[in-house]
């Protein structure tokens, strides 16, 4: 059974909303043959909970989402789960990271993979998305987190890193066509096409779950 | 990332501010600062020459040229050869 850890902090209005999409993610790897979810929610995400997490359960995969800078992937109250210089960086080696948070994929995100993590898929700037409601049927919404939560579901679903990363930057492009095309909307395409050209996969491409 | 925005860029984004849904909210996954702005927010940042509003001014200003010179087209399709 190959676990993979869910960090997702719920004490804002963005991590509740982002809290609601994660769930669908993690329903979808739990029907998975041979996978499991371990799910640290709300005040749960704390760095202390998820090293724990890591020696009970050895994950394959830890996907991070919340909130973060270039240095910092944070948890509960935006306190940091995994800082830049910081020891705990080693808990990730041979492990495959996915972090749906704004900016560290600048410098956490090379820092990991040269401490020995098998790869990284986040954002080397800002993550933006829009919303237009408060549910997981927010056509806006939908429009950045499904390519941005597919690469979770794809690497769960076995598919490579880079394999994964292409999906997602093709689910994203799709959906800017379709705003270029249909809605001539610039608010949401300017905001698809910074999230897709900030979009970065490092370390092992060719990795699996 | 500091830059002078004309008058004329600021009435522009803004007019589209104006004419686009209301009821949306723009979010942005960082850990300092308002995290989650309204269409009025941006507005009202727009006008007082915030550094967020200059951002978004900007990046709105470099996107409509990256439209216009094709280059957002070919990203598309860069992508969608991958």
């Amino acid at each position: 059974m190959k676990k993979i850890i869910l960090t997702s902090p719920t004490h804002d209005e963005d991590t509740q909303f982002l809290s609601a999409w994660i769930s669908d993610v993690a329903d979808y790897i739990d029907g998975l043959h041979n996978r499991s979810v371990v799910r640290l929610n709300g005040e749960h995400a704390t760095q202390e909970n998820l090293t724990q997490s890591i020696i009970d359960h050895d994950p394959r995969m830890i996907m991070f989402n919340g909130h973060g800078n270039s240095l910092m992937i944070g948890g509960h109250n935006d306190l940091p789960l995994v800082s830049s210089q910081d020891e705990s960086v080693q808990n990730f080696s041979g492990r495959i990271i996915h972090a749906l948070v704004c900016s560290a994929g600048h410098t956490l995100g090379q820092e990991l993979v040269d401490s020995g993590a098998d790869a990284f898929v986040g954002y080397k700037d800002l993550f933006y998305y829009w919303q237009a409601g408060n549910t997981t049927d927010d056509s806006d919404a939908k429009l950045f987190l499904e390519p941005a939560l597919h690469v979770s579901k794809a690497l769960s679903d076995g598919v490579s890193v880079g394999d994964a990363f292409k999906q997602s930057q093709k689910m994203y492009a799709k959906n800017l066509k379709a705003a270029l095309s249909s809605f001539g909307d610039s608010e949401v395409s300017q905001k698809l096409e910074w999230n897709i050209k900030h979009h970065i996969a490092k370390g092992n491409l060719a990795a699996t779950i | 990332m500091t830059v002078d925005i004309s008058g004329k860029e600021k009435a522009l984004v803004i007019a589209r501010l104006k004419s686009s849904n209301q009821s949306r909210k723009l979010s942005v996954m960082a850990p300092d600062g308002i995290k989650t702005y309204t269409i009025k927010d941006i507005v009202k940042n727009i006008e007082s020459d915030s550094e967020m509003g200059k951002r978004y001014v900007q990046e709105q200003m470099d996107f409509m040229r990256r439209i216009n010179s094709g280059e957002v087209y070919k990203l598309i399709e860069e992508i969608e050869n991958l």
